[in-house]
């Protein structure tokens, strides 16, 4: 998977290829994200062309959530399609990081 | 003769003198003075001369020893004094120096006024007659010094029923009262001995019954009431020109011999007891731990296996192992020999299989089955190290049917052929390798083979025992004719026709008892036509590897969306489709642990108000009605969200085994008609 990341406003962007985060890639998304974010204080993860998400490719970002945190950092999720939307619904993911509908709502919480 | 006789005193003197010298023993005419007057040729040929006239005028004392001329004139005097012949024995000295014994007869010739006038000597020469009474006397002394030495008791009863000869020892053995000694009587004999004899009665009718049989002979054993056994022998007395004397009886106690023949036999018996308990325990083992039953209950075959031994215990194995994923593995041995020894390498050789497995397993993926020929290998190196040391190998078959793929993988090493009957076609093939034996060459790396087979095919399996059993004819059962016969026999099960093999093999060899074992497992690959659970919507069949889960779950959704949806609006269908990869990733990182060569089945049916997903696998079980909680309640982040996931995302999961022993995992959700 090719990860495109970018800095804006001191925020670390990452986004993710068009693909499904399932038991087959999310090994691959956190080992290279995990090394993608190391260091950042701010991260947020663009998953829009996520079409689809299961347990697997939730605890990939997971991990990575818990890496960012582990450095003091804040670490943010936006753009779900509505296959992931169902899963964070299914398990209240809520509770476990920040959700935000698009990138400008993700970067704004940053900003605050 | 009255008319022929001589008529003067002339010819009278010379008739008589002729018919003097014709007579075979010597005459000769002493005068009182003890000289010679006449002698006959007979005479002068005992005393060696030729003619008569030079002995006239000798005196007789001349021919005779100095002790025999006192005699012979002791037996003159006699001979004058009573004037009858008077008979002695003496010695004549004869020309050449030879004494010759002699036999002298002699009688007073008187005048008329009764004064002796002339003795006549009749002389016999008796050398002969003392030689053969010095050979009766050494033959006798011979005889008698045998009787006494004997170690056996010796008895001569003669035809009237007198003993007539016996010898120390069997008045000894028998203890017989002098007085019945002395009174000769064999029947007194008998009646002294009765009372010491176990079967008197038998004893008395067995004597009785030779000496009415006269030429038999007898041998028999004589129990006493003491505890001594005597053997007796007896024949009957017969001289060269047939007469019959009477019966001879020879007693020898061999109570010794009979204690230590018998502690012998005892001692036989009990080590045969012992070896009779060995082979049958051994028999049991072998046919309790070398001899595994085969399985019943499997779905996908029949399979019988039957074992007749040659000497109640033999060097055949057979093993068989049903994996969770339906594969059965049969492991056929026969390790060279027979009886203990070939069962004591054979359980070892089992055991060195089932631990090799093990060795094989541990470490490796649950779910994982190791090869065939790994197992086979791993054997080899164990083992061969020591068959080679015993000088011994076994022939092996290591065999693999796998149903699910259809396949069967052989690994032989030695063994006879694996014989294959098709089952639509009835052809019969052998399959085989090239393997050598186990315990022939370290060097050897056994390789395995793979065929293909079809449900009803059938394949059996026989030892050497077989194939290689011989009629008296020597003539072999063979290869062919167990083919045919195995071609022949369509109409029977797998048990029957192991039976059907047997029965042939042992009326070919023409006795139930076999030169060789004779064992056969026969196998039936039958087409699975059971209720198995499946669902009668769609199916796909897909790797255990993750990468397939993407290709499931778009088999769930297009069977859904081919049905419009059936009944579900968007997200309830990401939300089956999130449960259906979540049970594949389920099945592939805990059922099979990772093992990305094995298979998932899934099955989609929306009949009814239900929508169901079946996931079937051949992975170790999950537990049905565990507890499961929430993972973010739990604290636990990063994982433990699918089991989670599948049970709030459809209504209902359900885990169970299918009649053929698979796992499944089963999600239903109702839906709207």
């Amino acid at each position: 998977m090719a990860f495109k990341a970018e800095e804006v406003d001191g925020v670390l962007i990452i986004s993710t290829p068009h693909t499904d985060l399932d038991a087959s890639k999310a090994g691959e998304f956190k080992d290279t994200v995990g090394l993608m974010v190391a260091g950042h204080p701010k991260v947020a993860i663009d998953l829009g062309e996520i079409g689809f998400m299961d347990s697997a490719g939730l605890g990939a970002i997971i991990s990575v959530c818990k890496a960012v945190r582990a450095g003091g950092g804040q670490f943010r999720v936006f753009g779900l399609t509505e296959a992931v939307k169902s899963l964070f619904d299914l398990v209240r993911a809520h509770r476990l990081f920040e959700v935000f509908a698009d990138r400008e709502s993700a970067l704004r919480a940053c900003r605050d | 003769m009255a008319g022929v006789g001589p008529r003067s005193p002339e010819e009278k003197l010379d008739f008589l003198t002729a018919a003097m010298d014709a007579a075979l023993d010597g005459i000769a005419l002493v005068g009182a003075d003890l000289r010679f007057e006449y002698v006959n040729a007979a005479f002068c040929r005992l005393v060696g001369h030729e003619r008569g006239e030079d002995l006239i005028g000798r005196p007789a004392a001349d021919f005779f020893g100095e002790d025999d001329v006192r005699v012979a004139a002791g037996h003159v005097t006699e001979a004058r004094g009573e004037g009858r012949p008077e008979v002695f024995e003496m010695s004549l000295h004869a020309k050449d120096g030879r004494t010759v014994p002699a036999e002298v007869s002699i009688s007073t010739l008187r005048r008329d006024d009764g004064q002796p006038h002339v003795f006549l000597a009749i002389v016999r020469d008796v050398t002969e007659r003392k030689q053969a009474e010095a050979t009766l006397r050494f033959k006798n002394a011979l005889l008698e010094t045998q009787r006494e030495a004997s170690i056996d008791g010796i008895l001569v009863v003669d035809s009237a029923g007198k003993m007539i000869s016996f010898n120390r020892r069997f008045v000894a053995m028998w203890g017989i009262p002098d007085e019945v000694i002395a009174s000769g009587s064999d029947d007194r004999a008998l009646q002294s001995v009765t009372d010491k004899l176990v079967d008197p009665q038998g004893f008395l009718a067995r004597v009785r019954y030779l000496y009415a049989h006269r030429e038999e002979m007898s041998r028999d054993e004589i129990p006493l009431r003491d505890g001594r056994t005597f053997d007796r022998y007896s024949a009957p007395v017969i001289g060269a020109d047939g007469t019959h004397y009477g019966r001879v009886w020879y007693f020898r106690d061999i109570t010794k011999r009979k204690q230590v023949e018998e502690a012998l036999q005892r001692a036989r018996d009990e080590a045969q007891a012992a070896r009779a308990r060995d082979v049958e325990i051994g028999a049991r083992i072998q046919q309790t731990l070398l001899l595994s039953p085969p399985p019943t209950a499997a779905a996908d075959f029949q399979v019988a296996a039957l074992a007749v031994p040659s000497w109640g215990i033999d060097g055949d194995f057979y093993e068989f192992l049903l994996h969770p994923n339906r594969c059965l593995d049969i492991i056929f041995g026969d390790v060279m020999g027979k009886g203990v020894p070939a069962a004591l390498l054979s359980a070892g050789t089992k055991t060195e299989f089932l631990r090799s497995l093990a060795h094989l397993l541990v470490g490796s993926p649950r779910g994982y089955i190791p090869q065939p020929a790994d197992i086979v290998n791993r054997v080899h190196q164990v083992l061969t190290p020591h068959l080679l040391g015993l000088d011994s190998f076994v022939t092996l078959s290591y065999v693999r049917f796998d149903p699910p793929a259809g396949k069967v993988t052989l690994v032989d090493c030695g063994s006879t052929k694996l014989i294959r009957r098709a089952g639509d076609s009835g052809r019969i093939d052998s399959l085989a390798g090239f393997n050598l034996p186990l315990g022939v060459a370290a060097s050897e790396v056994y390789a395995e083979a793979t065929f293909d087979y079809a449900a009803n095919d059938l394949f059996v399996l026989c030892s050497d025992g077989v194939t290689e059993a011989r009629n008296p004819a020597g003539e072999e059962f063979g290869l062919e004719r167990l083919r045919d016969l195995i071609a022949h026999h369509t109409d029977l099960g797998c048990q029957r026709l192991a039976q059907a093999i047997s029965e042939a093999v042992t009326g070919f060899v023409g006795s139930r008892s076999l030169a060789d074992d004779l064992t056969c497992v026969v196998l039936k690959m039958i087409e699975v036509q059971v209720d198995d659970g499946r669902l009668s919507g769609d199916e796909l069949e897909v790797a255990s590897h993750p990468k397939e889960l993407r290709r499931i779950r778009a088999f769930v959704r297009g069977y859904c969306e081919g049905r419009g949806g059936c009944g579900m609006g968007e997200h309830e269908l990401d939300s089956v489709e999130l449960a259906v990869s979540e049970a594949a990733s389920n099945i592939m990182r805990h059922a099979y642990h990772g093992r990305t060569d094995r298979r998932i089945l899934i099955g989609i049916d929306a009949g009814g108000e239900v929508l169901k997903v079946q996931l079937t696998h051949d992975g170790d079980p999950f537990a049905n009605g565990e507890q499961i909680s929430d993972p973010l309640a739990e604290g636990a982040w990063e994982s433990g969200f699918g089991l989670f996931i599948m049970r709030e995302a459809v209504d209902r999961v359900d885990y169970g085994e299918d009649k053929l022993g698979r796992q499944y995992i089963r999600l239903s959700k109702r839906v709207r008609a």
